[in-house]
């Protein structure tokens, strides 16, 4: 289970809320202006994106109240969260490993589960790792 | 009781505490403190299990979890009996029955065994191979079910009962080990919140498997040490010790799951019917240490499966904690140092030492000269070719290693009725991988150790790759204070244990991930749950399976319920010298929680039986349970569907009421109805922005039914809401959709219009709902009211007025879902129930009667209203339901938009209709396909519809029915058919859906 | 006969009483939902109150017989003693007109359940994921969250060893709660309690 910080109420447990899919679709102004297919795009398309994803979240067990998240969907780590209304905070994107999009750790992608030595630091290699690493 | 093999001293078992049990059928003695696999090795007993596979007899190979094979069912034929559980870790108890499991008709004569006569036609991928064409796994799923698998599951429901707790600590310790106890003990002197969690019943670890007296640490005795340090934890203000605690799942953001076994380990007479028999914990903690340990690897040889060949590690424990003996003549088969001191401490012991076989080259001169002093023979370069012995070993057939064979005229027989193995230790990472941190691969232990922690986290000792006592608790004490500072707990005690251990052996290994066998036909085992053999890794290999996690899916290498403790690594290195890969490159399989197998009941915990779910109860339920109503559930809540008199059936009782509710008087419990106060200047253009229909004109005292759509223009709540002032208004949901509406609300609130002044408020649950329905009802009400007068001329159907009923206030609704004269007195809950006795009082003069939902759906179906969930299934417009006169022009709303695409727009969409079967006697059933010929055709006759809503009506003394109907609006009085799963299809015909209008005459 | 009679949700229950956690319902306590933005009634809630409405998670402020809540930045429970609740009202609706906001009784749709006692944190730790020690959650603190498949508001009283942890609920989730909260003690001793949802029901369509 996730902790989710609501930028209310502070760091909760997931349980506590709800889902809202991709952030920052307005709804149009006015509708009968679109064609079918901008209005489609606007009703039925969402991005899938791995990576960092601006997405909606609702504290419903909580205070109720919608707001924006930032959300690294191949590690599934928040990165940042913000109010209804504010535009999303700048995240330096982490570095990719895989070519398929993962970054170097806390994916549990295949080809970021054993490090190589060429990817370990100098303490890395030569120090105990033990003893909070 | 007779133990044969027993010592007459020592271990951590308890002389005084004579225990007797039962093991597949026969009776033995063991010691409290004695585990199942000791007891049974206590007794000689080796062999406990037929594989899962070939049916080979398998026997006890390590001194925990880790056993891949020694499994058994507990308490057989029994509702508490357990299926699958390691008899090295059931803790033995007075009367404990433990059977053998996957065998028929005894474990000692099994007939699935000829499953290992006819091995070579069950390779690797056998499955995939054999069922994907002929008759397929349908046709032989029962006879593979029947011989394979392992233990029966249990037939009766769990008598015991099983809890959820949660916790949230600064420090979460897994593993009571050295290092665990060290990093526990430095972070709770600082007052940090810590939780040390122990899989076994004693902390202590490796400290426990060794002899009395080889340790000492600060002075004391390594067991005395561990004591005073438990004892520290435990006195420190905010630390907890669980032990019988199986750490199993490590999730997001240090979300951590454990199963703490609380009466697994008491006879069942003395177990406590008011405490759980096992606990789920999770806990979220700031910092977590994982001290898990070190697993060891059996060696890949021939016959390397056969009882009486065990882990070098699990002969010390056995040894050391239970004071057992596990063989009078035992070998030792090693490629590292570690197996040496099984070797010292067997002889110590008084057993006899056939031989050390090291695959080495050479080994070490400091252990040479202690087994020459001891007069062991020792041989290097050795490998073992094959075991001899049916339930258990006999013998070990032994040779000179040379390259990749073994040398021609090397071989010699060793007799030995223990074979103790070790191919070195495996850092425990599961956890560790669970967390999604990063391995490498140390050539120096031949294994994956942690690289790089993904969360917040530190593995220390063994589990690290620490092998050294004094450096796991050094590295234990400092992880455990830096996780406290990290916490915000500054002042950990920094003193660090001085250990003295002079005869400690140096770990060193040289890996051989399988030793040279002498005949093709020799099976050697890598992984003995799943009965894998080296050379199925060949096989998939050579059939393509080259990576990692594909050879493990082909082989099962790793699966079931051990997860590869043992197996896995092993499957690493043979699969790397197969493909001529480097291990690291090979990589690993991935590690999933639960870590070891956890029961459902601890996972279900409290929430089972009549607390499973939420069971909602209106202020009126206790009234239908009185007069015997049956209820169904709708969303959350109960709900009285019909009141059956004495004698009567449902059917029965569904019609009297529902005749009543037309002809004299019906009352229903309405008070799941989802309300919603909305409040604010802009609440009247927020309602023309999420109803479909126009809001803006409607005044005080008025009410109006609204349709709301999803953007997609499908329909997707219905419901009346009244304006009671011009900034105010109550709307009501349908009872499923209650939540769903105020959350969809107020997410256009909150993020699409911020600027519109409203505010929502949820009241369904402040008011209790009668709703009063038939020609009578108005003389009821005006007996109830203090201050209204109801007669239908002043207080005109769709409006509402407040009121009292005897001085309490109450809001009166002029609205009906019956299509009949129709009140609904809203009162604050807590007189809900007296309202109800009080109508039922008064209005018995006018033969009032209760009506139930399904009463409802019957008498609103004969009107032709839709039931959004019922008659609809978000696919339909409110076009298709024929309710045009609900679509605004005017302005924009929800869903608008949509219903001007060309899919949306279409005439030949499926429409909502009423249905009358030819024949009225019958009904139609509700799902039914519709069809537009009267007989169905091959291959697959068209489906233009299908039947929502189907009864039989009392009021019209026929069957009526509604559903969805392609272009059904152009199409009244066509015929159609429904198909019938017992014959040929019903013929009926398509009507307007108010039945009312045109069956009753009603205007 | 006419006089109406009032019932509490769990006015079927007896009070659970065990050696170091009691259960009792605190029936017909007086609710109202005040909703609006601080910038806009603020000030004219905090003169009709008697205190300023508390204004970050987890604070609550009292005045006088009232109890205010935060439960969200624009959302506030106000508690008062059985009865108030019209008086509180009428005052608060006075001082607030012509200000944005929603101001609702609430008494029917709640209830009060009061867990104390020294083991009442152990109790609901079986039902809650949040933390419930002291040192994360201090008297007259207020929480909203999960309490096993319900949502509720967890207002803390007493001291920080016997706090008495009061669940406001729904009504119809007051029932659910109280069997299970009952199921958590019974370590401790608190008697099982049968659900009233376990009734007969109609299932044709699995017969």
């Amino acid at each position: 289970m996730l902790i989710i910080t609501c930028p209310y109420c502070g760091p909760r447990e997931q349980s506590e809320f709800h889902y809202g899919g991709e952030a920052h679709i307005a709804r149009p102004a006015d509708p009968q202006a679109l064609t079918d297919g901008q209005w489609a795009e606007f009703v039925f398309m969402r991005s899938n994106v791995k990576g960092v994803f601006a997405e909606r979240w609702n504290h419903s067990s909580g205070c109720r109240k919608w707001f924006n998240a930032l959300r690294d969907t191949s590690t599934d780590r928040f990165l940042a969260v913000y109010e209804m209304g504010a535009k999303p905070p700048q995240i330096d994107a982490p570095e990719l490993r895989t070519p398929a999009g993962e970054p170097l750790i806390g994916s549990g992608n295949d080809e970021t589960k054993v490090m190589t030595e060429a990817e370990m630091t100098e303490a890395e290699m030569t120090e105990d790792l033990g003893g909070g690493s | 009781m007779n133990q044969p093999f027993r010592l007459p001293e020592g271990g951590l078992i308890d002389r005084d505490k004579p225990v007797t049990f039962r093991f597949d059928g026969k009776s033995y003695g063991g010691f409290a403190g004695d585990t199942l696999a000791s007891a049974l090795l206590a007794n000689g007993v080796h062999h406990v299990a037929r594989s899962f596979k070939y049916h080979r007899p398998r026997g006890i190979l390590g001194a925990g979890p880790e056993d891949p094979a020694a499994l058994v069912q507990l308490e057989p034929n029994t509702a508490r009996t357990e299926p699958n559980l390691r008899a090295t870790e059931i803790e033995l108890y007075e009367g404990l029955n433990a059977g053998a499991q996957n065998c028929w008709p005894s474990l000692g004569f099994d007939i699935g065994a000829i499953n290992d006569v006819f091995s070579r036609f069950f390779p690797a991928g056998f499955y995939y191979k054999t069922f994907m064409g002929g008759p397929g796994w349908m046709f032989f799923e029962r006879f593979i079910r029947a011989s394979a698998g392992l233990g029966v599951a249990p037939g009766e429901i769990d008598p015991d009962h099983y809890e959820h707790t949660n916790r949230h600590c600064d420090v979460l310790i897994i593993g009571a080990g050295p290092a665990g106890l060290a990093a526990a003990r430095a972070a709770a002197s600082t007052g940090a919140r810590v939780i040390l969690a122990e899989q076994t019943a004693h902390p202590g670890g490796q400290l426990l498997d060794e002899a009395a007296g080889q340790t000492t640490i600060d002075g004391m005795s390594a067991r005395d040490w561990v004591k005073a340090v438990r004892e520290e934890i435990e006195a420190a203000p905010e630390a907890m010790v669980l032990t019988r605690t199986n750490g199993f799942g490590y999730y997001n953001d240090n979300w951590f799951a454990l199963c703490q076994q609380l009466q697994d380990h008491l006879p069942l007479a003395e177990r406590d019917a008011n405490k759980p028999r096992q606990r789920l914990w999770h806990v979220r903690a700031r910092h977590i240490i994982l001290a898990t340990g070190a697993i060891e690897r059996p060696l890949v040889f021939a016959g390397n499966d056969r009882p009486g060949v065990m882990l070098a590690g699990a002969v010390r424990h056995y040894l050391h904690r239970h004071a057992v003996l596990p063989g009078r003549r035992a070998a030792i088969l090693a490629n590292n140092n570690s197996a040496w001191q099984t070797a010292f401490d067997l002889k110590t012991a008084g057993a006899e030492m056939a031989a050390i076989l090291d695959t080495r080259p050479d080994a070490p001169q400091v252990l040479r000269d202690r087994a020459e002093a001891l007069g062991i023979p020792v041989k290097t370069g050795a490998a073992v070719t094959g075991t001899l012995g049916r339930r258990r070993i006999k013998a070990a057939r032994t040779g000179d290693i040379e390259g990749d064979r073994i040398a021609i005229g090397s071989a010699e027989m060793i007799g030995c009725d223990l074979l103790a193995v070790s191919g070195g230790w495996s850092p425990n990472v599961a956890l560790f991988s669970q967390s999604r941190g990063q391995l490498r691969y140390d050539d120096d232990i031949a294994g994956f150790r942690p690289a790089r922690s993904w969360q917040e986290e530190a593995t220390v000792g063994a589990a690290n790759g620490t092998f050294d006592l004094a450096a796991c608790l050094a590295e234990g004490a400092a992880a455990g204070a830096n996780a406290a500072r990290v916490a915000g707990f500054d002042d950990a005690s920094q003193s660090v244990p001085r250990v003295s251990a002079p005869h400690a052996i140096d770990y060193d290994i040289t890996p051989a991930w399988r030793l040279p066998m002498e005949r093709k036909t020799d099976r050697a085992f890598v992984d003995m749950h799943n009965d894998v053999t080296s050379k199925d890794l060949d096989l998939a290999v050579r059939e393509g399976y080259r990576s990692v996690e594909h050879a493990k899916r082909y082989t099962t290498l790793g699966m079931g319920t051990d997860q590869g403790k043992t197996s896995s690594v092993n499957g690493f290195g043979i699969l790397s010298e197969i493909l001529d890969t480097p291990i690291p490159e090979i990589g690993v399989t991935t590690y999933r929680p639960p870590f070891k197998p956890v029961t459902f009941g601890a996972v279900a915990g409290q929430h089972v039986g009549a607390n499973f779910h939420p069971r909602r109860t209106t202020p009126m339920h206790e009234a239908h349970v009185e007069v015997g109503a049956t209820f169904e559930i709708v969303g959350d809540w109960l709900r009285a569907r019909v009141y059956p008199r004495a004698g009567e059936d449902f059917d029965a009782a569904l019609q009297r009421e529902c005749k009543a509710a037309r002809t004299q008087l019906g009352m229903l419990d309405a008070s799941t109805l989802g309300k919603i106060d909305i409040r604010g200047k802009n609440a009247r253009e927020f309602l023309n922005r999420i109803y479909s229909n126009a809001w803006l004109k409607l005044p005080p005292g008025r009410c109006r039914y609204g349709l709301m759509l999803n953007e997609d223009g499908m329909v997707f709540d219905d419901g009346v809401t009244a304006c009671l002032s011009d900034d105010h208004f109550h709307m009501t949901t349908t009872t499923g959709g209650a939540a769903g509406v105020l959350n969809w609300l107020e997410d256009y609130a909150q993020t699409e219009w911020p600027d519109l002044e409203v505010y929502l408020t949820s009241v369904t649950e402040q008011w209790a709902v009668a709703s009063l329905c038939g020609p009578n009802s108005t003389a009821l009400m005006a007996e109830l009211l203090d201050d209204l007068d109801p007669d239908p001329e002043s207080f005109p159907f769709m409006s509402w007025r407040p009121a009292h009923i005897a001085g309490i206030p109450v809001r009166v609704f002029r609205i009906s879902f019956t299509g009949e004269l129709s009140y609904e007195i809203n009162i604050p809950a807590r007189y809900g129930r007296w309202l109800w006795d009080r109508c039922m009082a008064l209005g018995e003069k006018h033969g009032i009667t209760p009506y139930g939902t399904e009463g409802m759906h019957l008498l609103r179906a004969e009107a032709g209203f839709v039931i959004v969930g019922q008659d609809t299934d978000g696919t339909v417009t409110p076009i298709d339901l024929g309710m045009d006169w609900a679509v605004k022009k005017t302005a924009d709303f929800v869903g608008a938009r949509s219903l001007t695409r060309p899919d949306t727009a279409r005439t030949d969409r499926r429409q909502f209709v009423g249905l009358l079967s030819e024949d009225p006697t019958i009904v139609l059933p509700e799902g039914s396909q519709i069809i537009a010929t009267p007989h169905e055709t091959e291959p697959r006759t068209p489906m233009i519809g299908y039947v929502t809503s189907s009864y039989m009506s009392p009021n019209f003394s026929r069957s009526i029915a509604l559903g969805l109907v392609e272009g059904g609006h152009t199409r009244m009085g066509e015929p159609v058919y429904v198909a019938n799963k017992n014959g040929t299809p019903h013929r009926a015909s398509i009507s307007p859906v108010n039945f009312l209008k045109e069956l009753g005459g009603a205007s | 006969m006419t006089e109406p009679v009032a019932a509490s949700p769990l006015a079927h229950r007896e009070p659970l009483t065990a050696e170091r956690v009691s259960v009792s319902e605190t029936a017909f306590l007086g609710m109202l939902s005040l909703r609006g933005r601080p910038a806009t009634i603020g000030e004219q809630a905090a003169s009709a109150l008697g205190a300023p409405l508390p204004s970050a998670v987890g604070e609550t402020a009292v005045a006088g017989n009232i109890t205010a809540l935060w439960l969200g930045p624009d959302d506030w429970l106000l508690v008062t003693p059985p009865g108030n609740e019209a008086a509180l009202g009428t005052k608060l609706s006075d001082a607030l007109t012509g200000t944005h906001h929603q101001l609702t009784d609430v008494s029917d749709y709640y209830t009060a359940i009061d867990v104390t006692g020294a083991a009442a944190r152990d109790v609901m730790s079986k039902l809650m994921v949040i933390d419930l020690h002291p040192r994360a959650l201090k008297p007259g603190m207020i929480v909203a969250t999960v309490c096993a498949k319900a949502n509720v508001w967890l207002h803390v009283t007493g001291s920080a060893d016997r706090p008495v942890l009061r669940l406001i609920v729904r009504r119809s989730h007051a029932d659910y709660l109280w069997c299970l909260i009952a199921e958590s003690g019974r370590e401790f001793g608190l008697p099982p309690q049968l659900p009233v949802g376990r009734v007969k029901l109609h299932l044709p369509h699995f017969e």
